[in-house]
């Protein structure tokens, strides 16, 4: 009787054991992906269009949460538009007070931010087969922080040249024949300054991704190490810093480049030769009617690189669904989520399936080829924050009060301070 | 009439009266102010709440590393420390009185100049009065817009191209480290003086038409009666308004975000800004609450300087 009694409590702890192991499991991994299981997912998204199309970009986002609805029926998705403005502030207090979303939109710089504070949810064990070979190098780069992915790709961005083609052939160049290396451009820059023209625009007011690290790039230099050292003041790196400041005492680009934000109706004004600018600046352009641009590419000193944001979804670390959120955000990244997105919003799809939406238009397709020399930026968890001091130093550096080396020097001191706060 | 419980003869009540006149005296008490402590209520509850809380969580906050998620890290003094040798700080710390010198004064004197030119009683002041108000209730993003496009930084610009009419060389504006501050401060000066118009406007209202008859009759011009009588009787005015423009000039933060980012080389980062910047864009919630705090005992200090300077009161006998 004793062992009867006994064998059956044995066995009834066995089960609740092998119960809470599951059940704890599940918890840890967040939930599970059974695919009856009802569940609530919360999106934040932003107004990637005008206002003009917003209708048409919840219809995008619709047919997403429907699309995801046929895996998971059980589940009800909540897309919620966050404006742009303080976004990572409302993101950040959502989080802190255990609210806001499960799945949400980062670039990579902020991603590298806030994985480092633990905000997300690493997903790579999460995902199963998302199609690693269909994404661009470039992009899955721009997701992946210290070895874990913590996103998969939405939208690329790319800067490169656009040339006014009028005042190209006014200087002699050939819109077939564009500018391919900074020594091409120089020549080209300087004519443009002869005849009373800005060679390009500069908008120092933004950040340094847009003013600087593209030439540091494509002189062969880096900011930071991916081993995490200091690079931006090593002799490769500091030709980006003269670059500039060549442009700027030849007159080059316009006087106010040290704090401007937008040059572009410089450039539609047809007063200068070249805009450096995305997919956006060419549906301006497009919408104010200028026609006479060429597309080329980003320029090459040592090699081709540009700078081109990745926009990513993101698995929130407070998620209760973890597992269910990874894959809301491998269905809202598929060849098919992502043709409807980037076509509506002019990004570059990050998937090479989706490439075919820009078979028809010029343009785009041009961009989509340029894509990869884009680089995300700077991925690690201060390049967010040492932002002002590099523009600082680069502005301090067009103001005549340091040289190039003087101010990358301190730069690299900033960027080093900032990593030991 | 009187009290009950004391004796006539005048010595003090039996021990075993006292709580009675205690408790009788609280009855009359709360008979008394009940509706005062009931109405109390309600705004004691919000203060607790939305300022007593913050104020005291945020000093807490002080002496930890906290990036906003995860628990806050004590780290003792270390965050009041750091700023003592934080350059940048001090840079915020100048650029934010540099603002309010070109802020406040200007502010006071359109704002008592709008109020003296819409006091005259004339036909049509009350439409004037609607149009100098109208950049109070404008959007700061609109009007930043206005100011980025009127003082581009380029010949094409649009007081450029005015200055270019007298042969005046294009200024840098918005790129130039002392002109930005000059601009930022004409920005916030043009948004802010319709409401100190209103308030010495209000003033004005107040100061006697006796005293300008009686002076007007000993032949005192207009000069004289604008400074020996309303001038001074609008001291009042004067306390408040220098108090709230020091405290918003202190606080600027709108124009600096929308107009140059802070920039260029930081000479339009102010104090708020820089708080901002360390607590949202760096995660340094503890070091921005810090900043926060020597915000509050400057701004604390120049109001009690400032009450002592100006808050005499003025009356004509």
């Amino acid at each position: 009787m004793f062992w009867k009694k006994s064998g059956v409590i044995v066995l009834l702890c066995a089960f609740l054991l092998l119960f809470t192991a599951c059940s704890k499991d599940e918890a840890a991994s967040g939930g599970s992906t059974d695919k009856k299981q009802s569940a609530t997912l919360t999106v934040w998204i932003h107004p990637y269009v005008s206002d003009e199309l917003k209708s048409r970009q919840n219809e995008v986002f619709k047919e997403m949460g429907e699309r995801f609805k046929k895996e998971y029926p059980n589940v009800k998705v909540k897309f919620e538009e966050i404006p742009w403005a303080n976004r990572e502030q409302k993101i950040l207090t959502a989080l802190a007070a255990k609210q806001g979303p499960d799945v949400f939109y980062l670039i990579p710089d902020m991603m590298a931010q806030f994985a480092d504070k633990g905000v997300l949810a690493p997903i790579d064990d999460l995902l199963g087969d998302y199609g690693k070979d269909d994404f661009d190098k470039t992009s899955l780069e721009a997701v992946t922080y210290k070895d874990k992915m913590y996103g998969l790709p939405l939208l690329k961005e790319v800067q490169t040249y656009f040339y006014n083609t009028k005042i190209l052939k006014e200087l002699g160049g050939d819109p077939n024949h564009l500018p391919q290396t900074w020594d091409e451009f120089n020549a080209l820059a300087e004519k443009a300054v002869k005849k009373g023209y800005y060679a390009r625009n500069y908008e120092g007011g933004n950040t340094p991704n847009a003013t600087l690290y593209p030439y540091v790039w494509q002189a062969g230099g880096q900011v930071i190490t991916d081993d995490g050292k200091i690079a931006i003041n090593k002799s490769d790196a500091v030709k980006g810093f003269e670059l500039v400041n060549n442009w700027y005492k030849n007159k080059m680009i316009p006087k106010d480049s040290i704090n401007t934000i937008d040059h572009l109706p410089l450039f539609l004004e047809g007063k200068s030769l070249a805009y450096w600018g995305t997919g956006a600046s060419l549906a301006t352009m497009k919408e104010k009617g200028f026609k006479d641009y060429a597309i080329g590419s980003p320029l090459k000193n040592k090699e081709i690189a540009t700078f081109g944001t990745t926009g990513m979804f993101v698995v929130s670390g407070n998620s209760e669904n973890k597992k269910l959120a990874a894959q809301l955000v491998k269905s809202m990244t598929s060849t098919e989520s992502l043709k409807a997105f980037n076509k509506l919003t002019k990004y570059v799809p990050p998937r090479k399936s989706a490439a075919s939406i820009y078979n028809e238009d010029k343009d785009m397709k041009i961009l989509t080829e340029y894509a990869k020399y884009a680089k995300p930026g700077v991925i690690h968890p201060v390049s967010r924050s040492v932002m002002p001091q590099i523009q600082a130093k680069l502005q301090e550096m067009m103001q005549g009060k340091k040289t190039p080396q003087q101010a990358a020097d301190s730069a690299a001191k900033a960027i080093q301070e900032e990593m030991n706060k | 009439m009187g009290n009950s419980n004391l004796s006539v003869s005048g010595t003090a009540p039996h021990p075993a009266a006292r709580p009675a006149t205690r408790a009788f005296k609280m009855k009359k008490h709360w008979n008394k102010y009940a509706m005062i402590y009931i109405f109390l209520v309600p705004i004691l509850v919000h203060f607790s709440i939305f300022h007593l809380f913050p104020i005291l969580f945020s000093l807490y906050i002080t002496f930890t590393d906290w990036p906003i998620i995860g628990d806050p890290k004590f780290i003792g003094l270390k965050n009041w420390i750091n700023f003592f040798s934080d350059q940048l700080a001090w840079k915020a710390i100048w650029n934010t009185i540099l603002f309010s010198l070109y802020y406040i004064v200007p502010t006071m004197a359109l704002g008592l100049c709008l109020a003296l030119l819409i006091n005259t009683g004339k036909r049509g002041t009350g439409f004037f009065k609607g149009i100098y108000f109208l950049p109070v209730v404008t959007s700061f993003v609109v009007i930043s817009g206005i100011w980025a496009w009127l003082f581009k930084g380029t010949d094409s610009g649009f007081v450029n191209s005015f200055l270019g009419l007298f042969g005046i060389e294009p200024q840098l504006f918005l790129s130039d480290s002392i002109q930005a501050m000059m601009v930022l401060a004409g920005l916030s000066v043009f948004k802010v003086c319709g409401s100190t118009m209103i308030y010495y406007y209000a003033g004005l209202q107040s100061v006697p038409d006796e005293f300008y008859e009686a002076a007007r009759i000993d032949g005192a011009s207009r000069w004289h009666l604008f400074w020996k009588i309303t001038f001074p009787l609008l001291m009042p005015i004067h306390f408040y308004v220098a108090i709230i423009t020091t405290i918003g000039s202190f606080q600027i933060f709108d124009s600096a975000f929308l107009l140059t980012s802070g920039g260029p080389n930081f000479s339009t980062t102010t104090i708020v800004y820089y708080l901002y910047q360390e607590g949202f864009t760096s995660l340094r919630l503890g070091y921005a609450s810090v900043l926060a705090y020597i915000l509050f005992f400057i701004v604390f200090g120049i109001s009690l300087i400032q009450k002592k300077a100006l808050g005499k009161e003025v009356n004509y006998k």
